[in-house]
């Protein structure tokens, strides 16, 4: 009956995006190099260079998302609140942007490079440090989705999945930016470029499984999405655009990569933009 | 003991002297409105705007309505824009039970603003204060209302006046008593007693509303309908309550996906990897 | 008010009809809800629309405007039928056993008019209406003879007035009151069931009307009706009963008390006319009132008025005053017969300033040109007019009426002059609210600038003109040199206590002896008194009771020891009614007063005195049983409440439609009230319109958030946060059949002009069925205009002022403007 308030816009959702690629690039990373027992180290070290920009990135959205006059106080979140998802988001991205974001990739750095030589060779500091850059990947893709599920607006909170679908998601943009990096580098990596597309297939219908179980558990507050003013961006955007046209592109043809690599990533930030976007609608 | 005002929808008559008492008390500017064809004229809550009454028509089949109710801070027992506030620049008054921004602490993200599960979000943004504020300020009224540009707003039950024992400006205004204010048991009981009289009086649907799911409020309800006529939500609950569980199931996704696609493709690669050597 | 706001706490049933109790007398809303909750009282809302008050009623019934008398006839047909009245109480208390001329007859014999009606003249002669009377002896009256009304205690002579009533109520049934007012029969009846609940001896029923009543042709008929039912039930007199007019201002009662009011002269003695002599005006309140009507042992208190006259005589010329010289009568202004014969109210007024007989203007505490009646022609008028003098806090439209949109000031040779005003805030004084409670209220702080008090300019210009007049000369020199002119306080200013020691009245010549209340007031000249009825209001020793503020500890409600009430501090008047023959309350739960056989009168020392939670309105120590004992209306020369009762428009209320109206009267072929003046006959540009141009009801009303013309509160930006612009109410059928859509800005139009406003499509207005014909109803708030911080749209080139359309017709007695019905047409703004 009132006007709502419309205060979160896109500026949020490109911190939310950003904040949800920098924890999939890492986590992506560094499962492949896990997982291939360092076959994938490329992928590891793309995934963990990605990191600090958009760490970066995000911690420049998310100042830019306060009131100017207010942005240079943001030591203010500096407490330790657990209760507060926006506050552990807070700690999250420290730790997360400390250890994934500069430790890590330094490592990498040091022995590639050269550069800080009393890095170079710490392989156990390596591991040890990416089990918690992925613990804290993990958080840094989810907390964003628990700042939006915990509160009162139903499209974000009536159901509990909506971090869910944040981590799927951002995977997704995770696997696809690695893949793009790699698309768009000159030294090719058949073997990564296969395991990557594979990945961002499944990693997509796996993501949609999760959407479509969160829109069935948000029930009528889901009809903003399907039928309601930001149906179209959510049919055409996410799930034309983002997920059906990479998996059919990827299936149909090889040397897409750059294409369906950068159409899942826009199919992120939009499921992200309808989200935030669309539960302010009153 | 907790404090509650206990505002009557049965004994309302809209005459919004609340309205102006609450702006004049806390030195709040007009908000500029247009006529939409309506009595309340599309006032929203907004920074300088901390309480305003609604007007509902309502066809029942054996009578026409006109309900009023007041839009204001609940004062929840507990408060989800407290809870999830990363900066703990909200608090609640342990003497009064009141519910109050330190605006000096507050950055302005909006984040209690959609965690609120009342009137679409209570607390407002207010990015200017005006001159009329900023004097007040001089004359040593920062205590314990400090105003801060760009920050966040609400009712702040006049915890000023109910300290120095005084109750809240529109309660001490109110023309037909239908806003009330004392000890939050006392208010209870008077609410309830009126329910049972109204009821006496063929109101079937009277209630008190004071949600538990909140942890009870601070401001209670007398109601002639159910909560949802008047735009309350029927269950309110803490939006913070669900935190671990919505934690979760990112998790529980994480989980997933580090099998199915990552475990999956990567260590089929580490073994392509080891035929290609 | 009969009674006070307070006293609606003891009421078993509330009324709110022909006002908005809700919307502009809030706080009256404190002590209806303490009623209901208390005393299970139920309220009932009467209205063209469902209001905030309507939304608080336990019953609401939609009535078309001007159309409260058929509803109110129908209530007392419907009392009558069913028997539910107070019989002891009509019998008794009321004039229903008296006889009236056998020569009278009804507007069911005659078509819609009494007997004794002039056509040309539009005037009644009323020798037929009169008693049929006796002379009787009479020791205290002049002569020793009085004529005194026959009457017949078993009310079946077919002349007495309980006959005539029953026959008159009778052509009032329910299904006529449908067809003329709309109201489903159902709600009509449900109504009536549960009001006349209130006829039982031990329960009471109160009426909260305000301008919804009084507003139209028939405004004073209106409250008549009303004030027969209350009558017909047993409610007048008593806690929790009475007729109360709710003021729309906080000092209406007492600027009337003051004689506002151009047929008064302070304290409602009635105004001199052109040829009255002293010793003529004097016997008529002396002689006439002592024996004409009376019946035997009638307090008939009016008998007094000459004291007050000669009181207020010598407070205005002071020495100059004497016995010899008719305590210089002479010297008071007198009226005549006015422009075109229609007097002086607001209407005749401005047609006279229209006509360009009037030069000069002294304007302060309104604001006609928005409050005004067909405003477009009196701010027309106010061009005429050589000099305006308006005191006010602002610029107003009417201190800004060559500025009005349509207007060129270049046009305009009138010489404006606008005097700064002080707030009410910043000044000391009195004021009475609707409960005649005159209470003192404190500066706040001291006014802006060079803002002045009232009281201060007054002063000034008084003094001027003296100096004036003393050093020059001039005609009427000798008036305005005697008049006493002295309210100086300790530091040489004028003092508003002075002033108000003034109106309580003291001795001559000393001047320096409060006098106790009016009956220590002669008309020998040897005391003052500026108004008789604010006397009391200082004790002999000059404590101002108007401070006091005492809450009652137990009692019903009168708060005694909370300021001072007139007269004499009563709270209730008429309150020897509250009690049965024999002196008992007739509800024991809520005793008003009561016959103390016991209690010893201190000055006679005699047993036997009236007393009670309130001063009576009774003499102290008659008791019900002596002549006279039982006549509980001390104000009339009857001494018995009037059913029946002469105005210009017949004695018995009868139903008249509007002046603009969308239907026939079906009641009869007279179509409008009879009495009525036609200032469109008069003057052509003065327009009504008909219902064939103008098919839907206009009527004009106040909103809580602003206050009369809006002056105050326009200029207060949170409280036109509230009500921002202009708006007209209109049902969603309406709204369908002229393509509206809610929040579409439309023009409302008539004969007399158009303004434009923003629909507000509700469910809350809904279209009358009148006897088969859909009529459709479109409410528009009057506080809105052209000038100030919010006009009441965008535009700056238009007037928002709903009195635009407004006619130029009013009150067959009062001359109120009939600004509650008339006929607009609306239309979509292209």
């Amino acid at each position: 009956m009132h006007e709502g308030t419309h205060y979160w816009h896109w500026l949020l959702v490109a911190e939310m995006f950003l904040g949800g690629l920098a924890g999939a690039c890492f986590f992506t990373g560094a499962l492949a190099d896990f997982f291939s027992k360092g076959k994938l180290r490329r992928v590891a070290k793309i995934g963990s260079y990605l990191v600090l920009p958009s760490v970066i990135l995000t911690l420049v959205f998310l100042l830019l998302d306060l009131p100017p006059s207010r942005m240079f106080y943001f030591w203010h979140f500096m407490i330790f609140k657990p209760l507060s998802s926006m506050n552990q988001g807070v700690w999250i991205l420290t730790l997360f942007t400390m250890t994934a974001g500069v430790l890590v990739p330094a490592i990498f750095l040091a022995e590639d490079k050269g550069i800080l030589p009393f890095l170079k060779g710490q392989e156990g500091l390596r591991k040890a440090l990416s089990v918690i850059g992925i613990i804290f990947g993990v958080g840094t893709m989810g907390y964003s989705g628990v700042v939006l599920a915990d509160k009162a607006v139903p499209l974000w909170s009536a159901s509990i999945f909506l971090p869910a679908t944040w981590v799927a998601v951002s995977i997704v943009s995770g696997i696809a930016a690695i893949r793009l990096v790699l698309a768009l580098s000159s030294k090719k990596d058949e073997l990564a470029e296969t395991v990557l597309s594979k990945a961002l297939m499944m990693a997509l219908i796996v993501a949609a499984i999760v959407i479509v179980v969160f829109l069935f558990a948000s029930g009528d507050h889901a009809s903003v999405l399907i039928s309601g003013s930001y149906a179209l961006a959510f049919w055409l955007g996410v799930v034309l655009i983002g997920i059906v046209a990479p998996i059919v592109i990827d299936f149909a043809a090889k040397n897409m990569a750059t294409i369906s690599s950068i159409l899942a990533i826009l199919g992120v930030f939009l499921y992200k933009w309808v989200i935030l976007y669309g539960g302010q609608v009153h | 003991m907790a404090k509650a005002i206990l505002y009557d929808a049965s004994k309302c008559t809209a005459c919004r002297a609340c309205y102006v008492a609450c702006k004049q008390w806390n030195v709040l500017a007009a908000a500029e409105v247009k006529e939409l064809g309506t009595y309340y004229n599309a006032l929203t809550l907004d920074g300088t705007t901390w309480n305003l009454i609604d007007f509902i028509e309502k066809d029942d089949p054996d009578r026409f309505r006109w309900h009023f109710i007041s839009h204001r801070c609940m004062h929840c027992g507990d408060p989800s824009c407290a809870n999830v506030c990363a900066a703990g620049a909200i608090t609640k008054d342990s003497e009064t039970g009141f519910v109050l921004i330190d605006n000096d602490k507050c950055l302005g993200c909006k984040n209690c603003h959609y965690a609120c599960p009342f009137w679409e979000g209570v607390p407002r943004f207010r990015d200017e204060i005006s001159e009329a504020e900023e004097e007040w300020m001089d004359h040593g009224n920062k205590v314990p209302g400090k105003r801060v540009a760009s920050t966040m707003y609400k009712c702040r039950g006049c915890v000023d006046r109910v300290k120095n024992g005084l109750e809240p400006a529109c309660v001490t205004t109110c023309p037909p008593d239908a806003l009330q204010f004392g000890d939050k048991g006392e208010m209870l009981s008077i609410a309830n007693a009126r329910v049972a009289l109204l009821k006496e009086r063929g109101e079937t649907k009277a209630q008190v509303y004071d949600p538990k799911g909140v942890g009870g409020t601070g401001v209670i309800y007398v109601l002639l309908d159910d909560p949802e006529v008047y735009g309350l939500p029927a269950d309110p609950k803490v939006s913070t309550a669900d935190m671990v569980t919505k934690w979760l199931t990112g998790l529980i996704t994480a989980g997933i996906l580090t099998i199915v696609p990552f475990w999956m493709v990567f260590k089929a690669a580490e073994a392509e990897g080891k035929g290609g050597e | 008010m009969t009674n006070h706001w307070v006293d609606l706490k003891n009421s078993d049933c509330i009324v709110i009809m022909g006002g908005n109790a809700a919307e502009n007398h809030p706080m009256s809303f404190k002590w209806i809800t303490k009623a209901m909750e208390e005393r299970g009282a139920k309220l009932i809302c009467v209205d063209p629309r469902f209001t905030r008050s309507a939304a608080k009623a336990d019953i609401y019934a939609p009535l078309r405007s001007g159309t409260d008398i058929p509803f109110i006839m129908g209530m007392i047909n419907y009392v009558i039928e069913n028997k539910k009245y107070h019989e002891e109480y009509i019998k008794c208390y009321t004039n229903a056993t008296l006889l009236v001329n056998p020569e009278f007859k009804m507007p069911g014999d005659l078509n819609g008019l009494f007997s004794g009606y002039d056509s040309t003249a539009r005037k009644y002669d009323r020798a037929t209406w009169a008693y049929q009377t006796e002379d009787l002896p009479d020791e205290k009256a002049p002569g020793g003879i009085i004529h005194s009304p026959k009457r017949d205690m078993s009310m079946s002579d077919p002349n007495c007035v309980w006959q005539i009533l029953k026959k008159h109520a009778a052509r009032y049934t329910p299904e006529m009151v449908e067809k003329i007012c709309g109201t489903p029969k159902d709600k009509f009846l449900e109504i009536c069931e549960e009001f006349s609940k209130t006829g039982a001896p031990e329960k009471a029923g109160t009426i909260c009307y305000a301008m919804g009543w009084t507003q139209h042709t028939v405004g004073t008929e209106n409250i008549r009706a009303f004030a027969m039912l209350q009558l017909l039930l047993g409610n007048i007199g008593r806690p929790g009963g009475g007729v109360n007019a709710l003021r729309g201002e906080p000092n209406v009662q007492g600027s009337t008390d003051h004689a506002l009011l151009f047929h008064i002269i302070p304290a409602y003695l009635a105004v001199p006319k052109a040829g009255d002599t002293f010793r003529g005006y004097a016997d008529k309140y002396t002689v006439d009132k002592a024996t004409k009507d009376v019946l035997p042992g009638s307090i008939s208190w009016w008998r007094n008025g000459e004291k007050y006259l000669v009181s207020l005589l010598k407070e205005w010329f002071g020495d100059a005053a004497t016995a010899d010289n008719g305590y210089r009568f002479d010297w008071m202004g007198k009226i005549g017969g006015g422009f075109q014969g229609g007097g002086y109210s607001h209407i005749a007024l401005f047609e006279a300033m229209y006509a360009g007989e009037i030069k000069g203007m002294l304007c302060l505490g309104q604001n006609p040109a928005v409050g005004g009646p067909n405003s477009n022609i009196e701010t027309a008028a106010m061009e005429n007019l050589e000099w305006l003098v308006d005191l006010n806090l602002w610029e107003t439209e009417t201190n800004s009426f060559w500025k009005r949109p349509g207007c060129d000031p270049e046009a305009v040779q009138t010489e404006v002059w606008r005097l700064p005003a002080a707030d009410s805030c910043e000044k000391d004084g009195s004021i009475s609210n609707s409960g005649r409670w005159i209470q003192w209220r404190w500066k706040g702080c001291e006014p802006l600038g060079d803002c002045k008090t009232d009281l201060e300019i007054t002063d000034l210009i008084m003094k001027e003109v003296k100096r004036l007049y003393a050093e020059e000369g001039g005609k009427g020199a000798e008036i305005i040199n005697n008049i006493y002119w002295d309210y100086s306080g300790p530091n040489g200013d004028p003092d508003v206590v002075e002033v108000a020691k003034a109106c309580n009245g003291y001795t001559w010549p000393d001047r320096n002896k409060l006098v106790k209340n009016f009956t220590k007031l002669e008309k020998d000249g040897t005391t003052a008194c500026g108004n008789w009825l604010f006397s009391g209001t200082f004790t002999e020793d000059g404590e101002n009771l108007m401070q006091r503020r005492i809450p009652e500890a137990e009692g019903i409600g009168n708060n005694l020891e909370w300021t001072f009430a007139w007269p004499v501090n009563r709270r209730i008047v008429y309150n020897r009614a509250s009690c049965d023959l024999e002196g008992k309350p007739w509800n024991p739960d809520i005793p008003e007063i009561w016959w103390d056989p016991n209690k010893v009168d201190a000055q006679t020392g005699k047993p036997g005195m009236w007393t009670g939670n309130d001063v009576p309105d009774f003499a102290a120590t008659k008791a019900p049983s002596a002549v006279g004992g039982d006549l509980p209306a001390i104000m009339l020369n009857e001494g018995v409440f009037k059913l029946y009762a002469p105005c210009s428009e017949g004695p018995l209320p009868e139903h008249y439609e509007p002046v603009e109206s969308p239907v026939e009267n079906i009641m009869s072929g007279q179509q409008i009230n009879p009495a009525t003046v036609l200032w469109h006959e008069v003057n052509p540009d003065t327009k009504i319109g008909t219902a064939d141009e103008y098919p839907i009801i206009g009527s004009t009303y106040r909103v809580t958030e602003h206050w009369q013309t809006g002056i105050m509160t326009r200029n207060q930006p949170w409280l036109v946060d509230l009500m921002p612009e202009m708006f007209v109410e209109i049902s969603k059928e309406l709204a369908g059949e002229k393509n509206i859509e809610p929040g579409e800005t439309v023009e409302v139009f008539n004969a007399r002009g158009s303004l434009q406003a923003v629909a507000i499509v509700t469910g809350r207005v809904k279209p009358y069925n009148i006897n088969g014909k859909t009529v459709h109803f479109a409410g528009l708030p009057w506080c809105y205009g052209y000038a100030g911080f919010c006009t009441g749209g965008a535009c700056p080139t238009l007037n928002y002022s709903a009195n635009q359309l407004t006619p130029h017709v009013g009150d067959a007695n009062t001359m109120i403007p009939e600004y509650k019905a008339f006929l607009v047409d609306i239309r979509k703004v292209k």
